[in-house]
């Protein structure tokens, strides 16, 4: 391929809703989904004489997330007004950050020694939401005032791959820094890019275009390579981008402007009186950063000392935060590290993507999941039992013991019982049994495994082992 | 009917000890208010029945023994930007139309936890903007000194419902001198505290870094009572101040060793001289008291109305746009589209002086102007801010007219935006600053109409205020000059 | 004199300027600029601005929930209610 004629520019910024229990500025409760309006207090709505009045678990959670990616932490900061009307913004303006933001710079490792860099982390308060119907606009404030903090990444990545995988790493930082569980599907992630092309080696920056509705990471990557088709297109053909914004439309594969939105807003920003300006002590940032949850780096490299796993299975497990806790949880109960990431890898990992659910919720847990790594490694059962013992346990709370015996898998440890066993398979054997005298070992295998099979796989071994020995050596067949 | 001295801290004290009944205090003010309301219209609503019934409860709870509070039984007139829950609040403006409170402000809520009975609503400049009480959906309050002139503003139902004598003690909120300037040209007394003293939780905003909650009242030791009752941290309002809230109610005591500074921009052209006449007067009763007189200058002073004007409004531009027609009050344009809803109700429901100050406040914050005009606004606050606080290295406190005018008749400056804005020249220094200030009546003029002296003092200076002005009042008796029936 | 514009700031204050009304409300506005611009001539080279009246700490509230507004309360002053929201005419895009 010859020198691309332009040069991609994306940047990407980030809303991440914090998790709290409440809200930015207000006292009440913040999850997501609820009926309408019952999530909301006399402050969100917004109502004559209200004052904000600022979550210091927000304060602490943005700095985290500002830790976790190397920004620097602001010593003294303060909130603006963002003044404009909408009827999910309740007070007719949004209180964010605009030159004072909690924290400055930072940067997203992008692997291979790259990095995107950041603009800047700063606290705001989402709006509500409106849902849009023939007869009028509904507006339901269930989420208005929750805390978010923006991520708004430098305009220097350069191409669509990237932008993903700044978003991935982006999203696995702040989930292991339990600033937020970033889940694009409620909402708890947003993101929206810009996009400009410009010919190779020119300073300035070309006319950039904002894509919104972008709902995943798959959807920002293919909204950016049609953007860069789109105007490399307009520009190859002499034409001018427009400066503009546009919505995404997965389905049909393409973006279009949005209309309506005025071309020249003017915030009006200024500092919001009702909150004093926050002093931050270096003390208390040092004290978060102290009990900062282990980031995924650290953990990579603990994971590779501690279990010695090879470089592909850590990329898998650690891609997510709770299925790396999980594993890790089953690598010390079953004290086999690679019999632990193999299972986690192929059949956790499977069940969560057929099931679309987070390992969280997850019914066999981690503990579950060691138990039954131990009864097979100890070869209690065997592979297969140990495969409808896992899918047994996925539907069914019950401990692994509980669910070995629903399932007849119990193995037969009852002397007697399996003496009997062992007896009718010697008298089915006697050429065997004749060899063993003559002294071929290989004689007592084969013992083993007809005594086995004859129990379906469940006598316990080693107690075969004791009576097959028993048996032979006396002699006592009767 | 009330206690001997007619002051609210011995109404309290006879409804404790059972000597007087509550029900009985509030029919006394409710009898005050029927006499002399028509005449003067200092409320929006009486709450008469909620009063007589909390009365009664007060009573009740006082035979079963529960403690009264320190404001047992007092009536208390509120002015109708503070809300209270289950009662409506309308800021004397027309886009609050059928608003009712669903939750109560900290400051008054303090004051039912005293034992206060809310009497009523007072009128208002709509949000606060005015200084006459003209600007009011609901009509202007008159002067119970004189019925053909305006009681000052905004908090001019309050400062005429004290003068009046229909209540001892009214709410007032004072974000450019809307509590002094109509307790001077009511003949009442009135407070602004220091800047986050009192709550301003449930205070409707006008501008948020000036706004503060006071009162009016005839009796020194019934405004400090009411100030130190309500005053305190809020964990709802971040700009509360964390300080230990001392009894401003000083004993009388002698002025020796005071310092009190007389700046002479505050005696500046535009001064009415039986104002002037006045202020120097109670200049010399304060130094005969035993104060020290010292001149001082405070060279931007001029600058203040602009800077106050452009800061006020710029906030209020911003406070006001929760009035949009979608969550409470009114809304023109229901079916048209969001657009035209969103002008229609504020175009149909402002005022005329509320929409100026939205348009002041949104040029000054403008793309393109605000460095020029916000931005130096707040950089003539700190000029300002600091030469005071200069002042306050040599002096206890400063004396000043409150208002440079006395009452005018109603009409005369409504269509002058900018002599009504002049009105404030000499309280909006101290609402720049944050600092406390106190008016105190000090004269009257050949007309009969009331003077202020105002006093200034260093933030957390309530004591010294109110200790100044009760040597003050021991030596006159302007205080207690009732206005004719 | 000071450059207005005025349609610009009819959209930013949501009011609506008729011609007329333009004329006395502006004309109010420009007259009361034209006196303010005295501030101008202040030298604040090096001056700080004072958003803040004021040096308060900033105190700030523990991550605590108390009880919502009951919902006929979130609802009882508003002008038009559908279906436990608040209904306004329709919104473009969004």
């Amino acid at each position: 391929m010859t020198e691309p004629e332009f040069e991609t520019v994306i940047g990407l910024e980030v809303h991440v809703q914090l998790q709290l229990a409440s809200k930015l500025f207000a006292p009440t409760e913040y999850a997501s989904g609820g009926e309408p309006n019952t999530r909301v207090s006399v402050i969100e709505l917004g109502l004559p004489g209200v004052l904000p009045a600022l979550n210091e678990r927000a304060v602490e959670l943005a700095i985290r997330a500002g830790l976790a990616l190397e920004s620097t932490i602001g010593a003294r900061v303060h909130f603006d007004r963002k003044n404009y009307f909408y009827p999910d913004l309740p007070k007719g303006y949004q209180i964010t950050q605009l030159d004072r933001p909690l924290c400055v710079g930072g940067r997203v490792p992008l692997g291979e020694g790259e990095f995107g860099a950041l603009q800047r982390i700063h606290l705001e308060e989402d709006a509500g939401k409106s849902s849009h119907h023939a007869a009028g606009s509904l507006v339901d404030l269930n989420r208005a005032g929750a805390a978010l903090i923006e991520i708004v990444g430098q305009p220097d990545l350069r191409s669509p791959e990237q932008a993903f995988r700044f978003l991935t790493r982006l999203k696995q930082i702040l989930q292991y820094a339990e600033v937020s569980e970033c889940d694009m599907e409620k909402g708890s992630l947003r993101c929206d890019a810009n996009i400009s092309l410009r010919r190779p080696g020119a300073q300035q920056l070309g006319t950039k275009v904002e894509l919104k509705n972008l709902n995943s990471f798959k959807m920002v990557r293919r909204a950016l390579e049609y953007e860069q088709r789109r105007q490399a297109a307009v520009l190859g053909s002499g034409g001018a981008v427009r400066r503009e914004t546009r919505l995404w439309n997965e389905e049909q594969g393409e973006s279009a402007p949005m209309r309506g939105k005025e071309a020249t807003e003017d915030y009006r920003y200024f500092p919001e009186p009702d909150l004093p300006p926050l002093s931050i002590p270096s003390e208390r940032v040092q004290a978060i950063a102290a009990a900062m949850p282990e980031l995924p780096d650290a953990r990579r490299a603990r994971f590779a000392r501690e279990f010695g796993l090879p470089d592909y299975d850590l990329d898998v497990l650690l891609d997510d935060r709770h299925v790396a806790t999980y594993f890790e949880t089953v690598a010390h109960g079953c004290g086999d590290p690679k019999l632990a990431s193999n299972w986690v890898m192929t059949e956790v990992l499977r069940t969560l993507k057929e099931r679309g659910s987070s390992v969280t919720d997850l019914p066999l847990t981690a503990a579950r999941l060691a138990a039954l790594l131990n009864e097979l490694n100890a070869g209690r059962i065997n592979r297969a039992a140990a495969k409808r013992l896992f899918e047994h346990l996925l539907d069914h709370d019950l401990e692994v013991t509980e669910a070995i015996a629903a399932l007849g898998l119990q193995q037969l440890s009852d002397p007697a019982a399996l003496e009997q066993v062992v007896r009718a398979v010697l008298a089915g054997q006697p050429a065997a049994v004749a060899d063993f005298h003559a002294g071929k070992q290989k004689a007592l295998h084969a013992l083993f495994g007809q005594t086995m099979k004859a129990t379906g796989g469940k006598a316990n071994p080693a107690l075969v082992q004791q009576l097959l020995r028993k048996l032979l050596e006396s002699g006592d067949r009767s | 009917m009330s206690a001997a001295d007619g002051t609210a801290r011995a109404t309290a004290a006879a409804v404790a000890d059972g000597s007087l009944r509550a029900v009985d205090v509030v029919e006394a003010s409710l009898e005050r208010i029927a006499a002399r309301e028509p005449q003067v219209g200092a409320f929006v609503e009486v709450f008469a029945d909620a009063a007589r019934r909390r009365a009664e409860q007060l009573d009740a709870e006082r035979r079963k023994g529960s403690p009264p509070g320190p404001l047992a039984g007092v009536p208390i007139a509120i002015k109708d930007n503070l809300l209270l829950r289950g009662h409506r609040t309308s800021c004397g403006s027309r886009i609050l139309d059928g608003f009712t409170a669903p939750y109560t402000a900290t400051a008054v809520q303090r004051l039912l936890d005293a034992g206060a009975v809310p009497i009523g609503r007072t009128n208002m400049d709509e949000f606060g903007m005015g200084s006459s009480t003209e600007h009011s959906c609901f009509g202007p309050t008159r002067n119970p000194f004189d019925p053909a002139c305006i009681p000052g503003g905004s908090s001019g139902g309050s400062a005429a419902a004290v003068a009046a004598r229909m209540v001892a003690i009214a709410l007032g909120s004072d974000t450019g001198g809307s509590i002094r300037q109509p307790a001077a040209m009511c003949g009442v007394a009135g407070l602004k505290p220091t800047y986050g003293r009192v709550s301003r939780f449930g205070l409707v905003a006008y501008a948020s870094s000036l706004d503060t909650v006071g009162a009016c009242a005839t009796d020194l030791g019934d405004l400090a009572l009411v100030t130190r009752v309500m005053s305190g941290v809020d964990p709802r309002d971040a700009t509360s101040l964390d300080h230990a809230v001392a009894d401003f109610d000083a004993p009388p005591s002698s002025l020796e060793g005071m310092r009190i500074g007389v700046p002479s921009e505050y005696f500046a052209e535009g001064l009415d001289p039986a104002v002037e006449q006045a202020v120097r007067a109670a200049l010399d009763t304060l130094a005969a008291a035993g104060a020290e007189p010292v001149a001082v200058s405070l060279p931007h002073t001029e600058f203040a109305i602009p800077a106050y004007y452009l800061i006020a409004t710029a906030e209020a531009s911003s406070n006001l746009a929760r009035y949009d027609g979608v969550r409470f009050g009114a809304r023109s344009g229901g079916d048209a589209d969001l657009e035209e809803m969103y002008t229609r109700t504020r175009t149909e429901h402002f005022g005329a002086e509320v929409q100026r100050r939205i348009l002041l406040g949104c040029f000054g914050l403008q793309r393109g102007h605000a460095e020029q005009w916000y931005g130096k606004a707040l950089a003539v606050r700190t000029l300002i801010r600091d030469e005071l606080a200069a002042v306050f290295a040599r002096c206890d406190a400063l004396a000043t007219p409150t208002s440079p005018v006395v009452a005018f008749a109603l009409g005369d400056r409504l269509t002058d935006p900018l002599a009504m804005y002049l009105c404030d020249t000499l309280t909006v220094p101290a609402s720049l600053a944050g600092i406390p200030a106190l008016s105190v009546p000090c004269g009257f003029s050949t007309a009969g109409l009331p003077i202020g002296l105002q006093l200034m003092a260093p933030p957390l200076g309530e004591p010294t205020l109110l200790r100044i002005g009760t040597a003050f009042q021991s030596a006159t008796d302007f205080h207690r000059r009732e206005p004719a029936p | 004199m000071t450059d207005i514009d005025v349609a610009q700031l009819a959209v930013l204050a949501k009011l609506r300027l008729d011609p007329d009304a333009a004329e006395e409300a502006v004309g109010h506005v420009r007259r009361l600029l034209d006196r303010f611009a005295a501030i101008q001539g202040v030298d604040t080279a090096g001056v700080a601005p004072s958003p803040y009246p004021l040096e308060i700490p900033h105190r700030l509230r523990p991550d605590l929930v108390e009880p919502a507004l009951p919902l006929a309360e979130v609802l009882q002053n508003a002008p038009a209610t559908r279906a436990g929201c608040f209904a306004v005419p329709r919104v473009v895009d969004g």
